[in-house]
């Protein structure tokens, strides 16, 4: 199928699952429209419009990131939260909001970009160009171990005893309560991060023939691996300061969508921007449906949906299952 | 005016001391030698895949200093590893052996399909085929542009007999339309029954160069291969 | 007679009532400013980490806790003779009122105890009509839990708490409900964290200016937070 009639297949639900994000919520919108319709324009623009657009911002640079990074390093298993590049800007969040004295999201973006990019780096360095999936995965999850350990050390000797909340409040993912400030502050990143990946789309295919041949096909392979990496560093960065980290939509949803582009990892990238914003705004959906009056965080989500095709995706790695 | 793609006083790693080679239009090149020689260090400098010392010119021209996308154009590499990581149609492979705008050109890639008898499974994902069937895909990937030059790292490997005697046929096309083909073999027969010239490297060093005939002496083979030709084929010298 | 009282709570009662040289101990947490505004008369003791073992070595004879101390501490306690008196958080103002007369009589200064029970209630007055919705809100929109001593407080104020049933609000609930009072703590809210990064959006988003609170009299409501409520009585009185 082509990217063009995929992705206006994908538009739909898209637009299903945005529709109902604007429309379902703890209060009912169209009650306090009968009481009060100034009212329920506020409560649409100031916090139902911003978790809209954060949940498809990160949801798309999530996916995108995920399918550049899985094209780059040529590796089905890459996506950031594997490689630890979540768990980086998570840490680089914390420590810049609680130690560094820059409180407030826009450090916090800030620190993000830097911690992922560091996390994206030392994996570079640790696991090596073409490394095989083992070393890849084997590296991200020391990272993401080391980075997880620092943050709960970050977080219990900071001043305030509140910091340990971080960890329901954001770290394990949330869009609850976002505000048009944290749209402010996490758009810029993830729109800029998004753009510097799509540009690698068409690197990506030739890419599948190994480097060198990539380069004699006119592709500036050392380019090519900057923009995918720095890319992907700064979408993240700026989508976990915002919202958590958020683990396997970057994982599973360029799987789901590169069968249907024919394989090809640069073709799947548009698909899996739109595919990752439709699937992290149906799990925050899922979020507002309290389970015994207590909601889940959305990295809880995504998980318990994500998990699971991880398992089957090494299963049918090892040739066990088809 | 083509006059070819050529090296002068180039050292690489791998390679022993400055090397001279060139490759004019029209002509097929056998690089021989054993495993280790150093062919695909030059079949890679040649495709500008290496940096060293020395100069390298594309029809006069410096190569290093010609923007990667131009070069592509003109230049066609294949190397030996015949990887390919993710399972794309095999429509889709070849079409990346086009410039970028022209992918969706899909008569020219099936023709060049059919060229290596690969028009049935032009539709497959390369996974699912054989070894000697993605061998002939990924040529086709480098025959598709039509290029000036051709480096070609053992293309016969893996194949039948039948299929490396019509992939010579087909490069032996290329060099009559006008193609410079360089390409490195195991095989010493097809080397002689089809190169214009041969050239000869061992530890990283040209032994000989020159007609196949000229080439493949026994004092060469010996010094390189450590063989020696026999009555029916080659037989190791000791 | 050398008291330890290991919690936040006991110490505030403990710390009003003792007379000098009678306490030797209290939590840390008592020590800090932050915490409570009676930390500088906590400067001179012995600072525990509110586990029995770390005021074993000052020889005690009477122990305060706040109920929560394990089997093993509290047989060797009975073991060295030690008094273990468990106060466990009041829900209650009555609760409030019987905790400080145990605390006194513990302490031999049951006079004491009736004095501060007595500016308590003064402080407290009698229960008006209960006029004004109002909740009360600490970081990250956590609230008092339902049937807790600060709605009992707070309606000495005329305040009826609009209790959380999950004892946690979200802006969304707070958008619902525009015309809601605030009462915000000011908690620790000069360290930076992300629930009062939220507290201090979502207390400046509202209709009405919030009310604050030291966050330190509210977080176990003792005598102080009562002296606190005649303050609250007056700023909504206006």
């Amino acid at each position: 199928m082509s990217v063009r009639r995929l992705s206006l297949i994908l538009l739909g639900p898209l637009l299903i699952v945005a529709i109902l994000s604007l429309a379902l919520g703890e209060a009912s919108l169209f009650d306090i429209y009968a009481r009060d319709p100034v009212l329920a324009g506020q409560l649409l623009v100031e916090l139902r419009l911003p978790r809209l657009i954060l949940g498809l911002f990160v949801g798309a640079a999530l996916g995108l990131s995920g399918a550049a990074l899985q094209g780059l390093l040529r590796n089905p298993l890459a996506s950031p939260d594997i490689l630890g590049t979540s768990a980086g800007a998570a840490l680089g969040a914390v420590v810049t909001a609680y130690y560094l004295g820059f409180a407030g999201s826009i450090a916090m973006a800030g620190g993000g970009i830097v911690g992922a990019l560091l996390a994206l780096a030392l994996l570079l360095l640790l696991a090596g160009r073409g490394a095989s999936t083992t070393t890849l995965i084997l590296a991200g999850v020391a990272i993401s171990a080391l980075c997880a350990a620092l943050i709960n050390i970050a977080l219990a000797f900071a001043p305030s005893p509140f910091a340990f909340y971080d960890i329901m409040f954001w770290l394990l993912g949330s869009l609850a309560d976002r505000s048009i400030d944290h749209v402010r502050v996490g758009l810029p990143p993830m729109l800029f991060g998004c753009l510097l990946l799509l540009f690698t789309r068409h690197s990506l295919d030739a890419l599948t023939l190994g480097e060198d041949v990539a380069e004699t096909l006119g592709v500036n392979v050392r380019r090519l691996r900057m923009q995918a990496i720095v890319g992907s560093a700064i979408a993240i960065g700026g989508g976990v300061a915002i919202s958590g980290t958020i683990g396997f939509v970057g994982l599973v949803v360029p799987h789901l969508v590169r069968p249907v582009v024919g394989g090809r990892p640069g073709a799947a990238l548009i698909p899996s921007a739109l595919a990752g914003a439709t699937l992290l705004v149906a799990a925050d959906l899922l979020t507002r449906v309290p389970v015994d009056g207590r909601t889940l965080p959305i990295g809880v989500i995504t998980a318990l949906l994500g998990a699971p095709f991880f398992l089957w995706l090494i299963l049918s790695k090892r040739g066990i299952v088809r | 005016m083509n006059t070819g793609l050529s090296a002068s006083a180039i050292t690489r790693a791998h390679l022993a001391g400055p090397i001279d080679c060139v490759l004019r239009p029209g002509e097929l090149v056998g690089l021989i030698g054993p495993n280790g020689a150093g062919k695909t260090t030059l079949l890679r400098t040649l495709a500008n895949l290496t940096t060293g010392s020395g100069r390298i010119t594309l029809d006069g021209d410096d190569l290093a200093r010609i923007p990667g996308d131009l070069r592509a154009r003109r230049i066609a590499y294949m190397p030996t590893q015949r990887r390919v990581d993710w399972p794309m149609t095999v429509r889709d492979i070849v079409a990346l052996g086009l410039p970028s705008h022209t992918r969706s050109d899909r008569a020219r890639v099936d023709s060049t399909l059919a060229r290596v008898d690969g028009a049935v499974f032009a539709d497959r994902r390369i996974d699912t085929l054989s070894t000697g069937e993605q061998a002939r895909v990924l040529l086709a990937r480098t025959l598709v542009g039509a290029m000036d030059y051709l480096l070609l790292d053992e293309p016969t490997a893996n194949l039948d007999p039948g299929h490396q005697i019509d992939i010579m046929d087909i490069l032996r096309e290329e060099c009559s339309r006008g193609a410079g083909v360089m390409t490195s073999f195991h095989d010493l027969t097809l080397a002689e029954r089809y190169c214009d010239r041969c050239i000869l490297l061992n530890a990283g060093k040209v032994i000989a160069e020159g007609s196949p005939h000229d080439v493949m002496q026994d004092q060469h083979l010996a010094a390189s291969f450590g063989i020696r030709r026999a009555d029916r084929g080659w037989v190791r010298t000791n | 007679m050398r008291v330890a009282s290991l919690g936040l709570c006991t110490d505030e009662i403990v710390l009003l009532l003792a007379k000098p040289g009678q306490v030797v101990s209290v939590s840390f947490l008592s020590h800090d400013p932050h915490e409570t505004p009676l930390a500088a008369k906590a400067k001179a003791l012995h600072s525990n980490s509110g586990r029995f073992n770390s005021v074993v070595a000052l020889r005690p004879d009477l122990v305060i806790t706040g109920g929560a101390v394990n089997m093993l501490a509290r047989e060797m306690a009975e073991r060295m003779g030690v008094d273990v008196l468990d106060i466990p958080p009041p829900q209650t103002l009555d609760q409030l009122r019987a905790s400080i007369r145990s605390i006194a009589a513990a302490l031999d200064v049951v006079m004491r105890g009736e004095a501060l029970i007595g500016w308590m209630d003064a402080r407290l007055g009698k229960r008006p009509l209960l006029r004004h919705k109002a909740l009360m809100i600490v970081t990250g929109g956590l609230t008092p839990l339902p049937g807790s001593l600060t709605e009992d407080l707070l309606s000495y104020a005329g305040i009826a708490h609009q209790t959380q049933p999950r004892s946690q609000v979200t802006r969304e609930t707070l958008y619902a409900n525009p015309d809601l009072q605030l009462i915000v703590s000011d908690y620790r809210s000069g360290q930076y964290s992300l629930p009062q990064e939220w507290l201090n959006i979502t207390a400046h988003a509202a209709n009405q200016p919030p009310v604050h609170v030291d966050g330190r009299l509210w977080t176990c409501p003792g005598p102080l937070a009562a002296a606190d409520v005649e303050r609250l009585r007056r700023v909504f009185s206006k």
